[in-house]
């Protein structure tokens, strides 16, 4: 008997030990859509992470939680240009940045990093540039994308000392990310100072930074500059195959204005039967697809 | 006879209380069988990646809803075990063993769906949720 009102004074105790009810009551259907976008992200779900942000920011506009509209107007921001979006990542980033500007809110630096970023795709480098050289001067992790996207700017402009700068600020790497993008910009450096070797050394060595971070965006434009280096250094039909692999991989994204690009390049380079093969194979996959 | 009439009573309460919490049992243990279901079922969806990503969130919670549900039952039941137990010891002598194993069970499953709640697809067993923002090492140029 004793034993029994034992063993039931033991279920008793455990039955007591349920979990405590939380302090304050939680907002469970936006925690759940943001959480919701942020695993559609990392899943390559771009398309599927933009509703969810966008119902997350729906609510943050509910609840009139100014701290969380900043914050998932710039999710959603990136989550449009991960899709492709520039424009409605610029759309987006403008309306929530007047409505923190109105409400006397400060704009962050990552929010700014997406706006110049947006800027930048959509055909503001100027502009972009101005926002991306606001945001290096912070300090943080947005300060080093912001390194490299200005990097980005002045090599397409032929801008030399630009793009020294850039890579300069990039010279002590805290994490992968960084060093892909610090090997990126020294690539293109070494291209424009004539060391095609180099450039594509170091423009292999950010494609396999960029794979093992799942970057597959980085890892097309790191083989492009690759390509570049191989053809300035007179390895033709090694260019013709890096710019065989930066298009298709660039078309697997989803990318069709670069993918095209490449792989125009590909075609007037390959001179070898197989590879020119590949390359028209790959041209008509991506005409099939568009 | 006033003495047997009160025994015969106190017989017929207790078979009932005893009757009333095994129906509860019985009742709680369906309902830890069908979240077990759920769960597997759930788990099979993320195997498979037949369901997107929401539409697996909203089942766990959902899921995990139903299951604090049982396990509210149970320690709403328990209590009156001792009491029961104290009148009709044989009837109830299988009734704590039995208690015990389905709140722990309840409760284990409870910490795994809050696990798979938040870590399911990383399959890690950080407990701290990610920050709301996201990094912007993620812009992409």
């Amino acid at each position: 008997m004793k034993r029994l009102v034992l063993l039931l004074g033991m279920v008793l105790f455990a039955a007591c030990g349920g979990s405590k009810p939380p302090a304050q009551p939680e907002d469970r259907t936006f925690q759940r859509d943001t959480r919701a976008g942020r695993l559609a992200l990392e899943q390559e779900r771009p398309e599927e992470a933009i509703d969810q942000y966008r119902l997350a920011l729906r609510r943050a506009e509910e609840r009139d939680d100014l701290p969380a509209i900043g914050d998932l107007g710039y999710d959603l921001a990136v989550a449009e240009l991960a899709a492709d979006k520039p424009k409605d990542a610029l759309a987006t980033v403008r309306a929530t940045r007047a409505e923190l500007q109105r409400r006397g809110a400060a704009v962050f630096a990552d929010f700014d990093l997406a706006e110049a970023t947006a800027l930048y795709r959509t055909g503001a480098p100027a502009d972009a540039d101005a926002l991306a050289a606001r945001v290096q001067e912070t300090a943080g992790p947005a300060a080093a994308r912001a390194s490299l996207l200005r990097g980005l700017i002045a090599d397409e402009r032929g801008d030399v000392p630009g793009l020294r700068a850039a890579t300069a600020a990039l010279a002590k790497p805290t994490t992968k990310t960084q060093e892909a993008d610090a090997a990126e910009l020294t690539a293109r450096l070494r291209l424009r100072e004539a060391d095609p070797a180099g450039a594509r050394a170091e423009a292999e060595r950010s494609a396999e930074l960029r794979r093992a971070a799942l970057d597959y965006r980085g890892v097309a434009r790191a083989l492009s500059v690759a390509a570049a280096a191989a053809r300035a250094g007179g390895d033709m039909a090694g260019a013709a195959d890096l710019y065989l692999r930066a298009g298709r991989s660039a078309a697997a994204h989803g990318d069709a204005v670069q993918a095209r690009l490449w792989l125009d390049q590909a075609s007037a380079l390959a001179t070898d039967p197989q590879l020119r093969r590949a390359v028209e194979d790959e041209l008509k996959a991506e005409n099939a697809r568009r | 006879m006033l003495k047997d009439e009160t025994l015969v009573r106190q017989t017929e309460a207790a078979i009932t209380d005893v009757r009333q919490t095994l129906a509860d049992v019985a009742r709680f243990v369906d309902g830890l069988e069908r979240t077990a279901q759920e769960v597997q079922a759930l788990v099979q969806a993320a195997r498979t990646g037949e369901a997107n990503v929401p539409a697996l969130l909203k089942r766990v919670d959902g899921i995990l809803a139903n299951l604090q549900g049982v396990t509210r039952d149970i320690a709403r039941a328990t209590p009156r075990a001792p009491q029961i137990a104290q009148n009709v010891e044989r009837a109830t002598a299988n009734l704590p063993a039995l208690l015990t194993q389905a709140q722990q069970t309840a409760l284990e499953l409870e910490a795994l769906l809050t696990q798979l709640r938040g870590h399911w697809l990383l399959g890690g067993t950080q407990q701290a949720p990610p920050p709301r923002r996201l990094s912007p090492a993620e812009v992409p140029p």
